[in-house]
């Protein structure tokens, strides 16, 4: 249990940064900044019903967020429709080491954004709990509050999905 | 985990906030927490009067509010760069051990060098590495790219006929991955000292006695004198080790202190990013930065400064970028072909 607001302070300190990340990847800036913040605020007010036995305080802060972007799965897929349209913006700090990242794995965000917006929302949260948070199969399920299995099968299909949609092997 | 890697590298990555903008979300939680009705947009109407909060608790959080809202129209007081350094270590020495059974560190190597022709070349390659505590190690390292560094520099390559720079991917297909460190010392600190994983783990937290411990390993017919012994132990400490976030914030602390080293605010890394630095005293020509995090703490690169024809001043001629650090269950998969890249012990 984290009940004292300043051990809630240091969760903030340590993980308010990454959660407005995965936010900010997956729905914009303009949404995330506040989804970010209502992650914390929801947090913090289910502080005491926190339980460490059922995982740790990271996949717990991710699964909040989760559940925050199902409210806005359409701004999701409009992001990602937009970024498969023009690819991304150019204020992406365009390394040239991404660029060369890019080529070499023969995925463009312009095909992979419209993969993404082709798998289902339970795929996608799966997925890029995976991909951006880093989380493990064990750390998803306890995000969402799913059986290990369901993350392992979202993730097989996702990853049939895409290898299907980019030619490659994902 | 690295089955999907290639989304995070791939998809378009959002500017980190700036610490204002962090403090403003946080005062924000700590106001909406305390109860207040004047809340943001986006957590309206999700019933935030039911808050009940002990008398200390909301003293705490208002107190939070009072440090972290600059008035306006109210100057901060300057902080020194060794005040951000201390804030820096104080911020790490706060993080939670990482759990999982491996520790990643993978890292982006950057290389500007004059070898051949009279233009620089940037070479860019990346570096894997992962201990596991059952020992196992693994290291791989690819070279990326190759290409001149500079808008004059591509001029003077072209006008050579633009030959083919090498190494980088596809240049040598057989051999795209291989070891650049030797598995067996990757935890080697120094010459006659490798510490175990435990070991390294175990190291004090503390600035003065962690300074007792490193130089305790130092033999005395070593031929690093008792201080570089200590600054080249404590900058592998913090770079190349998976030391605790207690003993790398310790390794701070005990390099600001010793002769020669500097604390600068006003260091970039190669990728543009501000750092509260650690600058080493100049060995040879050359002068090592430890760029580190002031939010964080932790260390964003590592990079040499020395004066090197074709380069501007202040510009590294070698750098090492931190692109992961840390704990997980994930199992390192060594690329296919990949000779010598594994060791377990």
């Amino acid at each position: 249990m984290i009940t004292a607001p300043d051990a809630f302070e240091a969760v903030f300190d340590a993980h308010y940064e990454e959660i407005r990340r995965y936010l900010g990847r997956r729905v914009g800036l303009d949404v995330a900044e506040d989804l970010a913040a209502e992650t914390f605020l929801i947090a913090f007010r289910r502080r005491e019903t926190f339980d460490p036995s059922f995982g740790e305080i990271r996949p717990w802060l991710y699964g909040i967020a989760t559940n925050l972007i199902g409210r806005h799965r359409r701004t999701e897929l409009r992001r990602y429709r937009a970024l498969a349209r023009t690819g991304p913006p150019p204020d992406d700090d365009g390394l040239d080491q991404q660029v060369v990242d890019r080529l070499t794995a023969g995925v463009t965000v312009e095909r992979l954004a419209k993969a993404l917006a082709r798998l289902t929302a339970g795929e996608r949260d799966v997925v890029l709990l995976v991909a951006y948070g880093g989380l493990s199969y064990a750390e998803v399920a306890s995000a969402l509050r799913v059986a290990e299995g369901t993350v392992a099968s979202r993730l097989s299909r996702a990853r049939t999905k895409l290898r299907g949609a980019l030619g490659m092997e994902a | 985990m690295k089955e999907f890697e290639f989304i995070d590298r791939v998809m378009p990555d959002v500017p980190p906030p700036s610490p204002a903008q962090v403090a403003a979300v946080r005062a924000r939680i700590a106001t909406e927490a305390a109860g207040s009705r004047r809340a943001a947009p986006a957590a309206r109407g999700r019933g935030w009067r039911g808050v009940v909060l002990a008398a200390a608790a909301v003293a705490l959080v208002i107190a939070a509010i009072v440090v972290m809202v600059p008035r306006t129209g109210v100057r901060q007081v300057a902080a020194t760069p060794e005040r951000l350094l201390e804030l820096a270590a104080a911020k790490l020495a706060a993080q939670p051990q990482g759990a999982g059974r491996y520790w990643r560190l993978e890292t982006e190597e950057i290389l500007r060098s004059k070898d051949e022709g009279d233009y620089t070349v940037e070479n860019r390659g990346r570096d894997v590495l992962v201990i596991g505590r059952d020992n196992s190690r693994y290291t791989w390292f690819e070279s990326v790219s190759a290409k001149p560094y500079s808008t004059e520099d591509t001029e003077a390559w072209k006008r050579s006929g633009s030959p083919r720079l090498c190494p980088a991917r596809g240049c040598d297909k057989n051999l795209r991955f291989y070891p650049r460190r030797d598995p067996e010392h990757v935890l080697a600190l120094a010459d006659g000292w490798e510490p175990t994983v435990k070991e390294v783990l175990a190291l004090p937290r503390e600035a003065k006695a962690l300074k007792a411990e490193l130089l305790r390993h130092r033999s005395a017919s070593s031929e690093l004198s008792p201080d570089d012994w200590v600054l080249q132990t404590g900058a592998r400490l913090v770079r190349d080790v998976p030391a605790a976030p207690g003993t790398r914030a310790a390794v701070y602390r005990m390099l600001a202190t010793m002769p020669g080293v500097s604390v600068l605010d006003d260091v970039r890394d190669p990728m543009g990013r501000q750092g509260v630095t650690l600058q080493l005293p100049t060995r040879g020509a050359d002068r090592v930065q430890l760029v580190i995090d002031p939010r964080s703490g932790e260390l964003l690169a590592v990079q040499h400064m020395a004066p090197m024809p074709g380069l501007p001043q202040g510009v590294p001629w070698s750098a090492s970028i931190i692109k992961k650090a840390g704990w997980s269950d994930a199992r390192p998969v060594p690329p296919p072909n990949c000779d010598g890249c594994a060791s377990r012990h």
